[in-house]
């Protein structure tokens, strides 16, 4: 055989095996979902005008067809939301889209611990990259962000190297009817439909407190800040009204992560600067009663029919911008303002620290209240057969946990009140098993 | 620039274009024009380096051979044998004194970095082209041939890169025949060069990278993994270091063959050695060939040495002074492979430790004839043999935990606690005898040490598994081929672009 048949040979050997290996190990993303509905509103007539585009706290938010049912001009909306998608990744993926299809809205959503400093991780970027159809764009993409030394991530055998162990599972979903029809069978994370999933697990009575990295503004990338200004004058030039929206956390970040206020400032000037709507959903009012943290699925994404509360919400706010009309009634002005509306006593969290060398521990409960007022804490031990008090109402926020007491699986509770008023009474459980303290 | 990236792939694939598509009187240009770019990848300063070690020893190397050149030009204007005598004795002694001033100079740069600490940063390679150009200027020293007047070929030589990082220790005369000759493209050499260096990779990523898991969480504690953990250590420090390094010399070999040079091979399956001293003979081949050739005889065949040798046949039996020599010679060589390995003093111990092996196995090489003709066991009995590899395997695997464990303190708990803690149950829970490695990984490190064995066991039968390959038909071979690149992209435990290094570029 001649050299050069040789050489032929081994490249198609090469392709082949990486061909096999990659729909093997490839795991089924969401994107496939998403083509084959876009494809199908084609076939209705039906060309996408809205896009919905940022990372995870996006796609599990907003639901397209509320958008496209009641906002007049928008026949087909779809959310392009990809799981830890950076603000790099969101400029060339929404470059690529609107290669595509000529859109009138776009909403980009906004959160600030996308231009912090972090550690390059390779994989999150690739997860845009193969949504991106464009060669030119994704060869744009790949100069600009990847390094020379992540290049062999784009072999599929090398990305999901280590879901070998998935390969039987992987292979049936895709093999399955369902994939073929775009039916979905995923359990706690569900797709539902054009892009959008519903995360149905919630914290409910397991909410705690949660705090974000502190804000400041010299902390921020300026490189990737601007990334943003490179989206406004992209959608300027294609004639897309941008409309930047951050979507909501549990209220307890909100209320408690140093700078968010100034953070929210920060945002709101420099878009209006460009001239870009902004909106901050943390910021809405009545938030305690239409989105408490009980209804969030974690400190970041809104859970079960928390995204059709939030979608309806925002579609109100969008319809009215886009009458230009004024959205003050929908929001605070500041978080400050937020706060002072809210009640006493905000939300409480408790965990247990380890107190002496033979296992007996303290649970120790913790709260956000506006300063000044003074609470009671009972902590409560929650087995199957019965629920016992630790320790009454009192101002201690430590409680003792000996050994004795502790019986597996349990659960843990935390009661408070503010000691004066009538502010509603919060409460917080952790489940603790055998394993839970290793 | 590692040789396990995509940019180190890159850089070969742009080499060997260039190499073959340059004209062929320019070929021998390339190498040390990529070993320059090569350099520069690891910073700018690690030229200076290396090119101050190649001009110090060109210039030696011219030295002594214009001393040389003066003394068979003026020698016929001696009147006689006499003044012949006396003339050549100053020729002589004048190249020892260039001799001592150029290899004190070299060496003197080496300690400073290596033992001083003088400055911040380590240079590349310099424990390998220090001991290379000083094995060069030796063997212009004794006229082995002549020292090389073209600066550009010198360069070329010493700043090879594949030979820069981690050895193998090259002669000029070898490596001058292969570096300097003509190549044309030979298809072949090209694939099973790229076998080589995907072997290489294996044994690299997917063997030693996944063992190092196991030996890291391992060997740095001094309580908690004792007992059967210890003598785990025993076995796994060999085949870890071995996969590692044979798998670097692999990669090396395969870049070198594709271009058609060859490079002097550094293993020669080494577990099947049935003492340390012939372990050493194939085990990095080419460091142990140097401290022989330019430490050991030299000093065992000194004057001083065989003058002293000589006044011990007053005090010692006749067979053991016929060895004084080469136990002096040993001290000296081990104790210089230690140092050549470190600094501190675990490492002089390591060299000690297989100085003892070597010099007591030669004082009872008597007794062991005497209990073989008792036990009834002919030479080349196959269970002996065994024994013998498993017994040099298990003493090398002792003496590199004393290098690596770095305290003494250290070496003492681990040898203690072998003997005190009973948990040799664990060898029937290999889960628990390998933390930090998962059922699947365990898996593949017990299938990639097996298949390295099998491979090791056929070319110690002479079989020449390179060549074994080109003979099987083209589509299976490639298939193979493939088979071999997705096992390393699959199952490589740090990933083709991001390997840990290699543990031999630490020396």
């Amino acid at each position: 055989m001649s050299n050069f048949k040789k050489v032929l040979l081994l490249a198609a050997l090469l392709i082949c095996f990486e061909q096999v290996l990659g729909y093997a190990l490839e795991p089924v993303t969401f994107q496939h979902y998403l083509d084959l509905g876009l494809r199908q509103k084609g076939t209705e007539g039906k060309q996408p005008d809205m896009v919905f585009i940022g990372n995870s706290r996006v796609s599990t938010t907003f639901i397209p067809s509320v958008f496209s049912d009641r906002i007049e001009g928008v026949s087909c909306a779809f959310n392009a939301g990809t799981g830890s998608q950076g603000i790099e990744g969101t400029y060339y993926y929404l470059k690529d889209i609107l290669n595509q299809y000529d859109l009138k809205y776009v909403v980009f959503g906004l959160d600030y611990q996308t231009f912090l400093p972090e550690e390059r991780v390779p994989t999150r970027d690739l997860l845009v990259l193969k949504r991106i159809r464009s060669p030119l764009i994704r060869a744009a993409f790949i100069g600009d962000v990847f390094e020379p030394s992540e290049y062999n991530y784009f072999l599929k055998s090398y990305q999901y190297r280590g879901k070998i162990g998935n390969v039987g599972s992987n292979l049936k979903k895709k093999l399955s009817l369902e994939y073929r029809q775009g039916i979905d069978t995923g359990e706690n994370t569900v797709y539902e439909d054009l892009g959008f999933t519903r995360e149905t697990e919630v914290f409910g009575s397991k909410a705690g407190i949660y705090l974000s990295e502190p804000w400041t503004e010299e902390a921020m990338d300026r490189d990737k800040l601007a990334y943003l200004d490179r989206i406004v004058t992209l959608c300027r030039e294609k004639g897309a009204e941008l409309y930047v929206v951050s979507t909501p956390l549990t209220i307890s970040t909100v209320y408690a992560t140093p700078g968010y206020g100034a953070c929210t400032q920060f945002f709101r000037e420099y878009l209006e600067e460009r001239g870009v709507a902004y909106d901050n959903l943390n910021l809405m009012k009545e938030r305690e009663t239409l989105l408490p943290d009980a209804k969030m699925n974690s400190m970041e994404h809104v859970g079960d029919d928390g995204a059709d509360l939030v979608s309806d919400f925002y579609c109100d706010v969008l319809c009215r911008r886009m009458r230009q009309e004024s959205v003050d009634g929908y929001f605070y002005g500041s978080v400050s303002e937020m706060k002072e509306a809210m009640s006493d006593l905000v939300c409480v969290g408790l965990h247990t620290e380890v107190a002496d060398e033979e296992g007996n521990r303290e649970i120790v409960g913790e709260a956000l209240c506006k300063e000044g007022t003074k609470l009671l804490y009972q902590f409560e031990l929650v087995t199957e057969k019965e629920v016992r008090i630790l320790q009454e109402y009192s101002e201690k926020d430590r409680c003792p946990l000996s050994v004795e007491d502790m019986v597996f699986p349990m659960t843990l509770r935390i009661r408070c009140r503010a000691a004066a008023g009538d502010a509603e009474e919060r409460a917080a459980e952790v489940d603790i098993d055998e394993t839970s303290w290793d | 620039m590692s040789l396990i990236s995509i940019q180190f792939f890159a850089f070969l694939a742009l080499l060997l274009l260039i190499y073959y598509t340059i004209p062929s009187k320019w070929q021998w240009l390339v190498p040390p024009v990529f070993s320059i770019l090569f350099y520069i990848s690891y910073g700018v300063g690690q030229i200076v380096m290396i090119l101050s070690a190649v001009l110090l020893t060109y210039g030696l190397g011219l030295g002594l051979n214009h001393v040389d050149d003066r003394f068979h030009a003026l020698r016929s204007e001696c009147k006689d044998k006499e003044a012949r005598k006396a003339y050549k004795a100053e020729c002589t002694k004048w190249k020892k004194r260039m001799m001592l001033a150029g290899l004190l100079l070299n060496f003197g740069i080496w300690a400073a970095f290596k033992f001083m600490h003088i400055f911040s940063f380590s240079p590349l390679g310099i424990s390998i082209y220090t001991f290379i150009g000083a094995g060069y200027c030796i063997d212009v020293y004794r006229a082995k041939y002549r020292a090389e007047r073209n600066l550009l070929r010198y360069c070329s030589f010493m700043m090879f890169f594949p030979h820069i990082v981690q050895g193998p220790f090259s002669r000029y005369d070898a490596l001058g025949k292969t570096l300097f000759v003509r190549h044309a493209f030979d298809f072949d050499h090209l694939e099973q060069g790229m076998l080589r260096l995907l072997w290489g990779c294996f044994k690299k990523l997917v063997i030693a990278d996944r063992m190092l898991v196991v030996i890291n969480t391992i060997l740095p504690k001094d309580s908690g993994y004792g007992g059967v953990y210890v003598f785990l250590l025993f076995i796994l420090l060999p085949i870890q270091l071995y996969a590692d390094f044979s798998g670097y010399m692999d990669i090396v070999a395969g870049v070198c063959h594709m271009m058609g040079i060859t490079l002097q091979e550094n293993f020669m399956q080494p577990f099947f050695a049935r003492s340390i001293d012939e372990f050493w003979r194939r085990w990095h081949i080419t460091l142990g060939a140097w401290f022989k050739d330019y430490l050991f005889y030299p000093i065992s065949m000194s004057k001083i040495v065989q003058k002293f040798s000589t006044r011990c046949k007053k005090i010692c039996p006749p067979a053991m002074v016929r060895l004084i020599p080469s136990y002096i010679a040993l001290f000296f060589v081990w104790s210089a492979t230690g140092l050549w390995h470190g600094s501190s003093p675990n490492f002089l111990l390591w060299g000690w430790i297989n100085l003892f092996c070597i010099v007591s196995s030669m004082q009872l090489k008597p007794v062991y004839g005497k209990i073989r003709q008792r036990l009834h066991l002919s030479e080349d009995n196959k269970c002996l043999h065994l024994v013998q590899m498993i017994r040099t395997f298990l003493i090398f695997g002792f003496a590199e935990m004393v290098s690596d464990v770095r305290s003494v303190h250290g070496i003492m708990m681990k040898c203690r606690s072998l003997f005190l803690e009973h948990n040799w149950r664990l060898l029937c829970r290999p889960m628990e005898l390998f933390p930090g490695l998962e059922g699947r990984d365990l898996l593949l490190m017990a299938v990639g040490v097996l298949v390295m064995l099998l491979l090791d066991i056929l070319k110690e039968r002479g079989l020449k598994p390179y060549d074994a390959v080109g003979r099987v038909p083209v589509l299976p071979r490639y298939v193979c081929y493939v088979i071999l690149f997705y096992a390393v992209l699959l199952f490589g435990y740090a990933g083709a672009g991001a390997a840990g290094g290699f543990m031999y570029e630490q020396f």
